[in-house]
């Protein structure tokens, strides 16, 4: 049986930075089962051939209006997919996006787990302003986007690899104040996808 | 600090984080019996099994990477590779000679209590730093405080060069999943949690 799938993208972005006081947490689970005799002897078997990531960080939200642009998206996109900055990875333009260009250039892109093919980027530079697009290909100083920017982007701009994930069962809104809200956010890597036999 | 291989397992090397106290278990496969007030206790495995939590801290994405890659490569729980104590398990008395086949230690009633079986306490782990390090069997004892190893490290190794010399065990992680927690984009540790698996020092 053979088959061709292909990944859902994201159908909402979570762009607010994270509140780093709090640590990003990004984990990877490996699904691994093992059978033990009563001796200690192992039979260890590998289910998944890569592992399933996950993000979790608390984002700090200013004002009302902040805090209803999250709970608005929190409702409607429950249980759909979401695409989340890996906020670790973050690199940095090193030179200007015009807007029609269809690659950016970074001071690095090593060592941030770039895929090309499905994998997508976001361009940020407040929640409410970014851009996203797939990964086509990627040097260590360069990375080519499958659409053209639509927008110029200054050199400093952040960029961050895509988490294409759901968004944890419950997420915890703790205000301060009337205004000042702390959101604990946990995401999973979904594998949701479409295509056939 | 790349990973590299010992006796074909790979060796998880990086020295831990010692600000988040780690943990040691020492258990045996026992089975216990009791009834009507009385109990018994049954070994099925004459050895035990050491288990560990050590931190690691890690201060760029490149040794994030490189640690990652790991974790991909042993697939969780999967793959069994060697990691050592990082305790001062054995504590030298001389300096070690670059074609020296025996360790001077002070007195720890080796042969009294380390088994002459393949097995814990039968290999050690002489770290220096996290690029040079040494990886060596126990084959036999000389004296009280003589300990025998399978061949030299080559090249001369002074106490005052080495941080620790540390039991080495054959083990596997004993999470399926891995935390890093990020404190800054480039700063970030992760526990983890070594089980040793002392059936397959014999596979080797």
């Amino acid at each position: 049986m053979s088959g061709e799938f292909t990944l859902l993208p994201p159908e909402v972005y979570c762009s607010f930075a994270p509140y780093w006081k709090d640590s990003v947490l990004y984990s990877k689970r490996y699904m691994t089962t093992i059978l033990e005799s009563e001796d200690g002897t192992e039979q260890r078997l590998g289910i998944a051939s890569k592992p399933v990531r996950g993000e979790s960080f608390t984002i700090q939200t200013r004002d009302q209006r902040q805090t209803g642009y999250i709970r608005r998206r929190l409702m409607k996109y429950v249980g759909h997919i979401w695409g989340v900055p890996i906020w670790p990875f973050e690199m940095i333009m090193s030179n200007s996006g015009e807007i029609g260009a269809s690659f950016v250039e970074v001071y690095t892109s090593l060592y941030r787990q770039l895929a090309s093919g499905e994998e997508e980027i976001i361009i940020v530079s407040d929640y409410e302003t970014f851009e996203t697009f797939r990964i086509l290909g990627s040097t260590p100083t360069q990375i080519t986007l499958s659409g053209e920017l639509t927008q110029a982007w200054s050199q400093g701009t952040k960029i961050y690899p895509v988490l294409r994930s759901l968004v944890g069962m419950t997420v915890d809104l703790s205000p301060d104040t009337p205004e000042h809200t702390n959101i604990k956010m946990d995401f999973v890597e979904s594998f949701r996808a479409s295509g056939e036999y | 600090m790349a990973f590299t291989m010992y006796k074909q397992k790979y060796v998880f090397h990086l020295f831990p984080y010692w600000r988040r106290t780690p943990t040691d278990v020492m258990s045996k496969w026992t089975d216990d019996f009791s009834g009507m007030g009385y109990s018994t206790a049954e070994y099925i495995e004459d050895y035990p099994s050491y288990r560990t939590t050590h931190t690691f801290l890690l201060k760029n994405l490149q040794e994030i990477d490189e640690v990652n890659s790991m974790l991909d490569t042993f697939l969780g729980r999967l793959t069994a590779f060697w990691f050592p104590s990082f305790r001062k398990d054995i504590i030298l008395t001389s300096n070690i000679g670059s074609s020296a086949t025996v360790i001077n230690i002070e007195e720890m009633e080796y042969s009294e209590f380390y088994p002459a079986t393949p097995g814990s306490g039968r290999y050690i782990f002489i770290y220096v730093n996290r690029n040079k390090w040494f990886a060596r069997k126990i084959t036999g004892v000389s004296g009280p405080t003589v300990l025998d190893i399978e061949s030299s490290l080559g090249e001369q190794v002074n106490m005052s060069q080495i941080k620790c010399v540390s039991f080495l065990y054959l083990g596997r992680f004993d999470i399926d999943e891995f935390e890093w927690s990020f404190h800054t984009p480039e700063v970030a540790t992760i526990e983890l949690v070594f089980k040793e698996l002392p059936k397959e020092y014999a596979l080797l």
